[in-house]
């Protein structure tokens, strides 16, 4: 058990992305569920960045979009850039 | 920054996932960007509606599945570096464990679907259900391609040792994780 445990969570790149994923995502509920604010605009555009943030983090370490040819690598940070302003507009729309 | 440095991590020698999966991955991201556009859209018109509807849902559950298809990621991930090393049957002991977690979603989404439908919510409710129902199907399907994708791969690797395989299937999993961590702020949080 611990072997399996040393082997999955060794001291790299991918085990320091998962802890801030899941810190990331435990305060994104406790922001969202517990204490009820995203009606306010910052806070709902917070857990959209925020949701953006982790969506880099995947990209970059676990699919390793970085290693990608250019084109690629540009075509999935321009997908990320235009979803997030598209989202973050609209959340505040009136 | 040593420590976060993928390219290191990475010979230029490794295989990579394919160009054409790629190429489909951004499409399907980009169809599922007009989904969240879509239920903002909804949210935008009829703000209080949205959030009334969404206070049906139970966040406990969506929170667990994405906790869910993170572990199953990591799991993932480890499957390609083992596979990268020419570890084929440790690979497969990670795709199978990744592909547990895609099970797991599977059985918390068909808890969460029952209990709504119990409480009277369909896809034919409202706007907001409709975009719930919807777009958390559609997810769900990718889900379930994923977790086969992986099963079959996990089958296969031990004889055929097809690292790129192993890449693509994990490049698909990992997409439908990222899709996930969209819709979940989108559908229960905002």
């Amino acid at each position: 058990m611990n072997s399996f445990r040393a082997a999955l969570f060794p001291r790299d790149a991918a085990t320091f992305v998962w802890i801030l994923l899941i810190l990331a995502t435990m305060v994104t509920w406790w922001v969202g569920a517990e204490h009820g604010i995203t009606a306010r605009p910052a806070a709902a555009t917070t857990l959209i960045v925020t949701a953006a943030i982790k969506v880099w983090l995947i990209g970059d370490y676990f699919m390793e979009a970085r290693t990608l040819p250019r084109a690629l690598h540009v075509a999935f940070y321009c997908w990320l850039a235009v979803t997030t302003l598209i989202l973050a507009v609209m959340i505040n729309l009136p | 920054m040593t420590l976060l440095n993928t390219r290191r991590e990475v010979p230029a020698s490794s295989p990579r996932a394919e160009t054409g999966l790629w190429l489909f991955i951004l499409l399907d991201l980009t169809i599922f960007t007009t989904f969240f556009a879509t239920a903002l859209y909804y949210r935008a018109i009829d703000p209080t509606a949205y959030q009334h509807s969404q206070a049906a849902l139970s966040v406990e559950p969506a929170l667990l599945n994405t906790f869910v298809l993170l572990t199953g990621s990591l799991f993932v991930v480890r499957g390609v570096q083992a596979a990268r090393q020419d570890q084929f049957r440790t690979t497969r002991t990670y795709l199978v464990l990744g592909a547990l977690c895609g099970c797991c979603f599977i059985a918390v989404k068909a808890f969460e679907y029952t209990r709504l439908i119990a409480d009277g919510h369909t896809i034919q409710t409202n706007a907001f259900f409709l975009c719930y129902f919807a777009f958390t199907l559609i997810h769900l399907t990718h889900v379930c391609i994923g977790t086969i994708a992986l099963v079959w791969v996990a089958k296969v690797i031990p004889h055929r040792n097809n690292t790129v395989w192993v890449l693509n299937s994990g490049n698909y999993w990992h997409m439908v994780d990222l899709l996930w961590l969209l819709l979940f702020p989108i559908l229960y949080l905002v």
